[in-house]
C-alpha cells in the first residue's frame, strides 16, 4: 500500500495543471476554447512521445506518423469511406481503429527494428524519420486518402453507436471532452511508467544489455511500449481531426514530427506532464510571438531547441521539476 | 619529474582515488602495487587525463598538468601502455608505431629494443601473439621519446619466459633512454627486478613506500600488504 | 540499348552523388560518433552558395569551387559552437544537429524565401555514350564525384592526417593518449564531411530545383545507405549507396518515384534486420 508516501512533484504539477484547465473556460471565449481543445490533442501526442522517448529511450523522430494514421483512420470511418461498408459511421469504431492501426503499425516496425541485433538509439531515430517522410509522401499521392488536400468535412465526435447520437461540437463540450480524454491518456501512461512494466522499461533505457542478461526479452518490451505510444498518439490524432474537420498529409509527416519533438524537448522528455505542458506552452507562445517576431519565430524556436538540448536536457519544465525534487530529496535519476 | 599531490578522482559519484600523493624522479623506476580494485589503473588513467581530476594537483617536469586532455599530457612527454595493450589490431605494426609519433617516427629505436617487430613490420597487428602485441605497445610508447612511461600490468596474460624477456627489455629501455617508469604490476618478481622503490596503493591512497632492497630483504612486508 | 545505357548512367549519377553525402556522414559518425542530422542542410547550403555566386555575377565554376570551401567553413563553425558540447552525449548529438538543421533551413528561408530557385546547367551539350545521347553535365558531375571519393580515400589512407583519423576512429582514447589532438581532428573532420556535402549540393544544383526543404530528400537515402553499407570501413557507404541508388532508380523507372522511396526503405530495414552491422561488416560499432 502506498500509505505514507509523499506526493511526487510530477503528480502535484499534474493536479495543478488539471485544476487550471478545469477553470480555464471561465475566462475564455469560444475561439480560445477551440484552440485549447486542439492543444490538448497536441499535448497528448507530446505525452505519447515523452513516454516512448523520455521513459523508454526510443528516440522516435516520426511520432506524428501515428497521430496522422489515427486521424486518417477516424476520418475514413466517420466519412463512411470504409470499403464495402459505407454506412458504418461510428465514432467509436473510428476511435478503436485510430488506436489499433497505429499501434499495429508500431508493432510491425518494432519487430523489424528491435529484434535480431536490434537498432539502437540513433539509428532507430533515423529510420522513424524515414518513415515520416515516406508516410507523408504516400498520403500525398494516395487518392483514397484525399491526396494533397486530405479528407475534408470530417464530422465531430458522435456519441451514438453508429452516428445518429449526440454530436459534440459545442465549444464547451468539446473542450471538456478533449480535456477528459487527454487526462485519461496521460493518466494511463503515467500509471504504466510507475508499474513494474514501466520500471523495466526504464531499466532497458538505461542499460539494455544488463537487462538482457537478467533474462528479459527487451525487444518485446520495447515493441510493446512503442505500440502503446503509437496507439495513444493515434487517439490524439483521431480527436484532433474531429475538431479540425479534416485530415491532411501535414498531420502525418516530418513537419509535425519535428514540432512535437521540440515540444517534448523544451517541456521535458522524462516527465509526461512536462511534455504535455511543453506542447501547450510552445503552441500558446507561438500565437503571440509569431506575430511579434514574424518570420523569425521559427528561427528563434530552432535556436531555443538547440539551447535546451545543450543546457537543459531535461527540458525547461522538466528541469524545474527536477530541481524541486532535489530540494525535496526525491530525485532518483 | 612527476609529482602527484593529494589527488582525488572517481567514476560517477564514486570515489576511487582518495588523496593519492606520489612522486617519481627523473629516470627512476617506481613500482605501484595494490590489490585488485585498489585504483591502480584509475590512477594511471587520471594522470593521463582520461578520468577527470576532482581535487589535487599533478605536475610533470615542473609544469602543472592537472586535468589536462590526454593528448596534451602525452605531448609533454608521458607515454601510456594501458592494460590490455590497446594496439590497433587492423593496422600494420608499422602504422601502429607511426601513430606513436606522427611527425617523426624513430623506427630504429623501436626495432633496436624489439628486433622481433622489425621482421613483422608489415603484418597486421591483430595477428601478433600476446607477447608480441605487448612488445608493440611498449615500442609504440617509445616512439614519442617519453620522459615518463606509464605501464599497466604489462605481464598480464603472458607466459613467464616472455615476461622475462620484457622485463629485460624494460630494464634496457630505462637505462638507455633515461625515461622514468611508473609500473603497475601484479607480478612481484618483475617489479622487484625493475623498480628501485615500490608504492603501495590501498583504499584510495598510498599507504606505504619501500625500497626494493628492503622488500627483497623483508618479503613479509609484501605478504602482509598483498595478503599472499 | 540506348535506353538501358541512359538508365544505368542516371542511376550511376544519383549513386555517385549519394556516395559523397553518405561518405561525409560516415566519416563524421565514425570519427566523432556524431549523427549529423543537419547533413542534408549542408548539401542545401552548397547549392545555395552556388546560386548566390551566380547571382553575384560569378561563373558556375567559381561557385562549384566556393561551395565546398564555404560549407566546410560553416561546418567548422557548427562544430565549434554546438557539436563539441554534446559529442559525449550520443543521443543528444542527434537532437542538437537536428535543431541545427531546422535553424539552417529557417535562415535560408528567411534570406531566399520558401519558393524554389533554379540554376542554369553550365554544359548544355550532350555526349554520345554507347549509342545514347547523354548530357555532358551529368557526366561531368559523375567525374567530380569519383575524383572527390578518390581524394578522400587518398587522404584517409595515404596521409598522416588520415592515419591519425583512422586511429581515432578505431580507438579514440588510445589515440589521444598517443598525443593525437582529437579536438583539432574533430573540427577538421566535421568540416571535411560538410565540404563533401556542400560539393554534392553545388554539383546537383543545376539538375534539381533548389528550395530550403531539399536537404531531407538527400539525408534519408544517405543515412539508409550508411546503415545498409555498415560503418566498419569507408567502403561501407559506397556499397550502401550502390544498393540504394540502384534500387531507387530501378523502382522509379519501372513504377514511380513514390514507390521507389518506399521500396528503398523496406529494402533498408530488411537488410539491416539480416545484417545488423551492414553489408561491409568489419568492426562492430556499439551504438
Amino acid at each position: 500500500m502506498k500509505r505514507g508516501r509523499a506526493i511526487t512533484t510530477e503528480d502535484a504539477l499534474s493536479a495543478l495543471a488539471l485544476i487550471v484547465f478545469l477553470a480555464l473556460p471561465l475566462g475564455a471565449d469560444d475561439y480560445a476554447l477551440g484552440e485549447y481543445a486542439k492543444f490538448f490533442a497536441y499535448g497528448l501526442l507530446a505525452a505519447s512521445l515523452a513516454f516512448v522517448w523520455g521513459h523508454c529511450g526510443l528516440l522516435c523522430l516520426g511520432q506524428a506518423v501515428f497521430f496522422g494514421i489515427g486521424g486518417y483512420a477516424m476520418s475514413i470511418v466517420t466519412l463512411g469511406k470504409i470499403p464495402g461498408a459505407p454506412t458504418l459511421l461510428s465514432s467509436w469504431l473510428g476511435l478503436i481503429l485510430a488506436v489499433a492501426i497505429p499501434a499495429l503499425f508500431a508493432n510491425l516496425l518494432g519487430r523489424f527494428l528491435f529484434y535480431g541485433q536490434g537498432l539502437r538509439g540513433a539509428f532507430f531515430g533515423i529510420v522513424t524519420l524515414a518513415v515520416a517522410v515516406i508516410a507523408e509522401r504516400l498520403a500525398t499521392n494516395w487518392p483514397y486518402l484525399g491526396g494533397l488536400n486530405g479528407l475534408m468535412n470530417v464530422p465531430p465526435p458522435n456519441l451514438g453507436l453508429n452516428a445518429g447520437g449526440h454530436e459534440i461540437f459545442e465549444p464547451l463540450e468539446l473542450y471538456f471532452t478533449m480535456l477528459g480524454v487527454a487526462a485519461l491518456g496521460v493518466l494511463l501512461l503515467a500509471a504504466l511508467t510507475r508499474s513494474r512494466y514501466g520500471v523495466a522499461l526504464k531499466a532497458i533505457r538505461d542499460n539494455e544489455t544488463r537487462v538482457q542478461f537478467l533474462g528479459f526479452d527487451t525487444a518485446a518490451y520495447k515493441t510493446t511500449a512503442f505500440s502503446i505510444g503509437g496507439g495513444i498518439a493515434g487517439l490524439a490524432g483521431a480527436l484532433f481531426v474531429t475538431q479540425f474537420g479534416f485530415a491532411s498529409p501535414k498531420l502525418i509527416g516530418f513537419g509535425l514530427s519535428a514540432e512535437v519533438l521540440i515540444w517534448v524537448a523544451v517541456g521535458g522528455r522524462a516527465v509526461l506532464i512536462a511534455a504535455f505542458l511543453g506542447a501547450f506552452a510552445v503552441r500558446s507562445v507561438e500565437g503571440i510571438l509569431s506575430e511579434a517576431l514574424g518570420v523569425y519565430w521559427l528561427l528563434a524556436l530552432g535556436v531555443l531547441f538547440i539551447l535546451t538540448v545543450l543546457v537543459f536536457p531535461r527540458g525547461l519544465i522538466g528541469e524545474i521539476v527536477h530541481q524541486i525534487d532535489r530540494r525535496r530529496g526525491m530525485d532518483i535519476d | 619529474m612527476l609529482d602527484v599531490d593529494t589527488l582525488t578522482a572517481g567514476y560517477g559519484r564514486g570515489v576511487v582515488l582518495d588523496g593519492v600523493s606520489l612522486s617519481v624522479g627523473a629516470g627512476e623506476v617506481v613500482g605501484l602495487l595494490g590489490l585488485n580494485g585498489a585504483g591502480k589503473t584509475t590512477l594511471l588513467r587520471t594522470l593521463m587525463g582520461l578520468v577527470p581530476t576532482r581535487t589535487g594537483r599533478v605536475s610533470f617536469d615542473g609544469e602543472d598538468i592537472t586535468g589536462r586532455a590526454p593528448f596534451e599530457v602525452a605531448g609533454r612527454g608521458v607515454a601510456y601502455v594501458p592494460q590490455g595493450r590497446e594496439i590497433f589490431g587492423d593496422f600494420t605494426v608499422e602504422d601502429n608505431l607511426r601513430l606513436g609519433n606522427l611527425s617523426d617516427t624513430p623506427f630504429d629505436l623501436a626495432f633496436r629494443h624489439f628486433p622481433a617487430l622489425e621482421s613483422r613490420r608489415r603484418q597486421r597487428a591483430g595477428e601478433l601473439s600476446g607477447g608480441q602485441q605487448q612488445q608493440l605497445a611498449i615500442a609504440r610508447a617509445l616512439m614519442s621519446r617519453p620522459k615518463l612511461l606509464l605501464l599497466d600490468e604489462p605481464s598480464e596474460g603472458l607466459q613467464p619466459s616472455i615476461v622475462g624477456e620484457i622485463t629485460e627489455t624494460l630494464r634496457a629501455i630505462a637505462e638507455r633512454t633515461g625515461a622514468a617508469i611508473l609500473l603497475v604490476e601484479q607480478n612481484i618478481d618483475m617489479v622487484l627486478a625493475l623498480a628501485e622503490t615500490c608504492a603501495f596503493l590501498e583504499t584510495g591512497r598510498i599507504e606505504a613506500r619501500h625500497g626494493a632492497d628492503t622488500l627483497r630483504a623483508q618479503p613479509q612486508i609484501l605478504h602482509d600488504f598483498l595478503a599472499l | 540499348m540506348p535506353d538501358l545505357v541512359i538508365t544505368i548512367l542516371d542511376a550511376s549519377n544519383y549513386t555517385l552523388i549519394l556516395v559523397l553525402v553518405a561518405l561525409g556522414l560516415a566519416i563524421i559518425f565514425g570519427l566523432m560518433n556524431v549523427i549529423n542530422m543537419a547533413h542534408g542542410e549542408l548539401l542545401m547550403l552548397g547549392a545555395y552558395v552556388l546560386l548566390t555566386v551566380q547571382q553575384l555575377g560569378g561563373s558556375f565554376w567559381l561557385g562549384l569551387i566556393a561551395a565546398p570551401i564555404i560549407v566546410g567553413l560553416v561546418g567548422l563553425v557548427i562544430e565549434e559552437l554546438v557539436i563539441r558540447w554534446v559529442y559525449r552525449r550520443f543521443l543528444d548529438t542527434i537532437l542538437a544537429t537536428w535543431g541545427l538543421s531546422l535553424v539552417i533551413k529557417q535562415a535560408i528561408t528567411l534570406y531566399y524565401g520558401p519558393a524554389s530557385h533554379s540554376v542554369d546547367v553550365p554544359l548544355a551539350s550532350t555526349v554520345n555514350v554507347l549509342g545514347a545521347q547523354y548530357p555532358a553535365y551529368r557526366l561531368f558531375i559523375m567525374a567530380v564525384s569519383i575524383v572527390a571519393v578518390l581524394v578522400t580515400l587518398r587522404l584517409f589512407f595515404k596521409t598522416r592526417f588520415g592515419l591519425a583519423a583512422r586511429g581515432v576512429i578505431a580507438n579514440r582514447d588510445m589515440a589521444a593518449c598517443l598525443g593525437i589532438n582529437t579536438r583539432r581532428l574533430d573540427r577538421y573532420t566535421f568540416a571535411y564531411g560538410a565540404a563533401l556535402a556542400g560539393l554534392a549540393g553545388a554539383a546537383m544544383a543545376p539538375l534539381i530545383s533548389l528550395d530550403p526543404q531539399m536537404g531531407l530528400g538527400f539525408l534519408v537515402p544517405a543515412f539508409l545507405a550508411v546503415l545498409i553499407g555498415g560503418l566498419g570501413s569507408l567502403m561501407g557507404p559506397v556499397a550502401g549507396s550502390l544498393a540504394v541508388g540502384a534500387t531507387d532508380n530501378l523502382t522509379a523507372t519501372l513504377y514511380s518515384p513514390v514507390w521507389a522511396q518506399l521500396v528503398v526503405f523496406v529494402m533498408a530495414i530488411v537488410v539491416i534486420r539480416i545484417f545488423p552491422r551492414g553489408l561491409v561488416a568489419r568492426h562492430a560499432r556499439e551504438t
